[in-house]
């Protein structure tokens, strides 16, 4: 018995394997912790993808990369995956993907299935996903009647034939496997206290999307970009029902000037791009610094440079987001590590940039947005605190406080006028070349980083404070080094994930005093190692690093930390 | 009401003998003769000399950046319809630096008005070429004169399916006043092209070249014909000033918004529902 059990179902793209993994996990969380992630190719058809979904005994959102049960939808995904493949992985798949001399040579355990036939008996090969899902419905001992159910609201819209045909494939793959393959069951440990009501099956995109919504996002301009174009998606499908007008930009450059133009007048916009996106929008980025003008930007990384690897992860565009825009001028970066995180700092991006009226950025990356868990349901906090007043006719858009915050008015609501200006301003809102003023402006806006401290989302700490090594990350690799940990017997190990990446408080540079500070990063060169030392002169002692692509896998993180510490 | 005129005007930055004043005198009369409430008026405009408007006017404005006035004025406009919206800047500014917006909003058909001051040259960047020059126009930057097609704004916005397209001079001011007003009113993307002189940098397209090289389209005009709109669009010696085409009937963007579909509220006066969110969250996996 195993503390997770990994299945890899691997074909190509167009042959729905993203319809599979939904079906699986949502029936795998009636009975047991589950989440996958995705191995996905840069095109619309063909190619090599791969989905893994994990059953597990705790609450996960991680990657792993010893494969228990791999699924073969087509014959040339051995290649890639053989590193993952161990002598106790059994192996399903059309009888001719079985006789790879590799897997002959192995003497791996397999079964053939016979899926494009069956898929054909049931209608045609449109049906063949749903036939393997049958099988693995049987192979993993599944409710079938729950699978039933989800066929039919999936395709009720495509008629009468589509839900027959789906529920005839689903069945004969079952039958099937029922028949020729003996179930895995056992071999799944059962979570103790697992109640599956208490749990949302849900991926990185709906966290943003349900937070944004709970932060009373009700604009949306942006251009399609892979990872980020799902969140456009979520809130452009809720958009009826929760009021949110969605516009998809001619460019980027144009999506963040929309947003910035849509908070002016009063809503709440949100701006989702990925790295090349954000390149694009750094002017604008720096026109809200400027301006005062708040804007949520959600940022999917994905490795770059330029174009880089579209369709897979990395955290590589921290240190664009911490200086993008020319000028200085303060800023908010957000990153979250769980599903709950996904939830409650996006909706609590819209506040800060509400009530501190600065570009706020929420990090997340491809692994992260992609992929389905299990998130802890919650009780969002009640209404989405706004910080808009009512002009009086005196009203100066930039008058000066002692917190550098200026009372934001919108054009139509009192007796002021809203004048804002990219230029150097009065507090009126005039251009100025006035160095006096420059000054106190200047000052004004720097000054609103001390405030937002006050406001500083607290950082998660896993582990005895004594300690003396320090893990530190952020973002998505929470979850594979939570589970890390959890695993192992370390005691004079703590981890650190920081929610909150600018501005940070100095309190975090007194308590890492004369520690151990391994910082782990999904990319080459160590952005949070770096802006540690930057803003706090924090040294981090060793760097752990993934740059391929990949996420962070459990094996990753035991492999790298036991040459670290060696 | 306010009157638009700014109290303070002892530091305009536009040069004597600009363009720039007669077409704030002749917006300032089509606004005062509207009875345009200036709380309910944001002008948004980008970078550059004729980008400089709003701040010599009493009203509410966004002067962000270069190229990216229309963007802004579009998000305004769509989240509260109630607004009038005005974006207004240079022709570097809206036919260059903004050209990809120009083309978009116009498809969009936002219900704003869209003033732009053409005077052939740049102006606050110190003479060089902009996109409406004309071949051979010399420049420190081109010394050899200006070698690429000049840009037809009118030829392009029609093309896009643009619902009200005109030409108007600075020096026709109560001219002027008219196009801004029928634009204001007109229910859709309005676009009014003004050329004016630049006595700094453009000795070439003085205010007397202007009154030579155009001449006012007739009473007896036919507003309405696409087939006419785009051979008048085409000339240019002389360039032909009034409204060149209108169009009532196509649907404003803001309109054809699913959000203003059956819902007319203005987005900003709506208020979302936390339970409903709740239950995104609660509705059983």
């Amino acid at each position: 018995m195993k503390n997770s059990f990994c299945i890899v179902i691997s074909g190509e793209a167009g042959q729905g394997i993203q319809t599979i993994e939904e079906f699986l996990v949502r029936a795998i969380a009636k009975n047991h912790f589950v989440c996958s992630s995705k191995d996905i190719m840069s095109r619309i058809r063909g190619g090599n993808n791969t989905t893994e979904i994990r059953i597990t005994s705790q609450q996960s959102f991680a990657y792993e990369e010893t494969i228990d049960l791999l699924f073969l939808l087509n014959d040339h995904a051995i290649e890639r995956l053989w590193q993952r493949i161990q002598p106790h992985t059994i192996i399903l798949g059309e009888k001719e993907f079985l006789a790879h001399p590799q897997i002959l040579k192995r003497g791996l355990t397999v079964y053939p299935i016979p899926f494009s036939e069956l898929a054909k008996a049931s209608g045609g090969k449109l049906f063949e996903n749903t036939v393997v899902v049958g099988v693995l419905t049987a192979v993993l001992e599944l409710n079938i009647e729950f699978l039933k159910q989800q066929l039919r609201d999936k395709f009720k819209t495509k008629g009468q034939d589509i839900v027959a045909n789906n529920e005839n494939a689903l069945q004969l793959g079952y039958t099937f496997a029922h028949e020729n393959i003996p179930s895995i069951g056992d071999d799944i440990e059962s979570p103790i206290l697992y109640d599956p009501s208490e749990y949302k099956v849900i991926d990185g995109t709906e966290a943003v999307g349900i937070g944004a919504l709970a932060g009373g996002c009700n604009y949306v301009a942006s251009y399609p970009m892979s990872p980020s174009t799902g969140v456009l998606v979520y809130l452009s499908q809720k958009g009826q029902q929760f009021d949110v007008l969605v516009e998809q930009s001619e460019d980027e450059i144009a999506a963040l000037n929309m947003v910035l133009g849509a908070w002016y007048a009063g809503a709440r916009g949100l701006a989702t791009t990925s790295g090349g996106g954000l390149a694009l929008m750094q002017e604008a980025i720096s026109l809200s610094g400027m301006t005062e003008t708040p804007c949520v930007i959600h940022v999917a990384q994905r490795p770059g440079p330029a174009t880089g690897l579209p369709t897979r992860t990395e955290q590589a565009d921290l240190s664009l987001v911490q200086y993008a825009g020319h000028g200085e001028f303060p800023r908010i970066i957000l990153s979250p590590g769980s599903l709950e995180d996904g939830v409650l700092l996006t909706q609590r991006a819209f506040t800060l940039a509400d009530r501190y009226q600065v570009p706020v950025f929420l990090l997340t990356d491809q692994f992260y947005t992609d992929s389905l868990g299990l998130m802890k349901k919650m009780t969002l906090p009640a209404e989405p605190e706004s910080f808009v007043v009512k002009s009086e006719s005196d009203y100066q858009r930039y008058c000066l406080s002692e917190d550098g915050i200026s009372p934001r008015g919108i054009p139509g609501w009192g007796e002021g006028f809203v004048k804002v200006d990219s230029d150097e301003h009065t507090e009126e809102g005039l251009i100025t070349e006035s160095f006096t003023v420059r000054v106190a402006m200047n000052e004004k806006r720097l000054k609103k980083r001390e405030s937002i401290l006050n406001d500083y989302v607290t950082e998660e700490w896993i582990g005895n404070t004594n300690a003396k090594h320090i893990i530190i990350s952020w973002g998505s690799t929470y979850g594979v080094i939570k589970e890390w940990l959890a695993s192992t017997t370390l005691d004079d190990v703590t981890y650190i994930h920081l929610k909150q990446l600018l501005p940070l408080p100095e309190r975090l540079q007194r308590e890492l005093k004369e520690k151990t500070i391994i910082c782990i990063e999904n990319n080459a060169t160590g952005q949070l190692a770096n802006l540690l030392k930057v803003e706090l002169n924090i040294t981090v002692t060793h760097r752990i690093n993934k740059y391929n692509g990949a996420p962070f896998s459990l094996e990753d993180i035991l492999q790298k930390w036991n040459e670290v510490m060696q | 009401m306010s009157t638009y005129e700014y109290r303070n005007d002892e530091n305009v930055a536009w040069c004597p003998g600009c363009g720039n004043y007669a077409i704030r005198e002749a917006l300032i009369d089509a606004l005062s003769k509207l009875h345009m409430d200036p709380h309910q008026l944001v002008v948004s405009s980008g970078i550059g000399q004729a980008a400089k408007m709003p701040q010599y006017l009493e009203t509410n404005y966004f002067n962000g950046l270069h190229g990216r006035a229309l963007p802004v004025a579009c998000a305004i406009k769509s989240v509260n319809p109630e607004l009038t919206v005005i974006a207004e800047g240079g022709d570097g500014d809206m036919y260059g630096e903004g050209g990809n917006h120009l083309i978009h909003n116009i498809r969009r058909n936002i219900d704003i008005t869209h003033i732009v001051h053409n005077n052939m040259v740049y102006g606050l960047t110190k003479g060089q070429a902009s996109p409406t020059s004309s071949i051979g126009f010399t420049t420190p930057l081109q010394e050899q004169g200006v070698i690429n097609e000049p840009f037809n704004p009118l030829l392009v916005a029609l093309s896009l399916g643009a619902t009200f397209i005109a030409r108007g001079f600075s020096g026709y001011q109560e001219h002027l006043s008219e196009l801004i007003q029928k634009a204001i009113l007109h229910p859709g993307y309005a676009l009014i092209d003004v050329m004016q002189p630049c006595p700094s940098f453009n000795k070439i397209n003085n205010f007397a070249w202007y009154k030579k090289h155009t001449y006012m389209l007739e009473q007896a005009y036919k507003k309405d014909s696409l087939a006419v709109a785009f051979t008048k669009a085409q000339e240019h010696d002389p360039y032909p000033l009034g409204i060149l085409y209108r169009h009532i009937g196509r649907p404003t963007f803001e309109a054809c918004l699913p959000i203003y579909k059956e819902n007319k509220t203005i987005l900003i006066h709506r208020k979302r529902n936390q339970k409903d969110v709740q239950s995104l969250i609660d509705y059983p996996s």
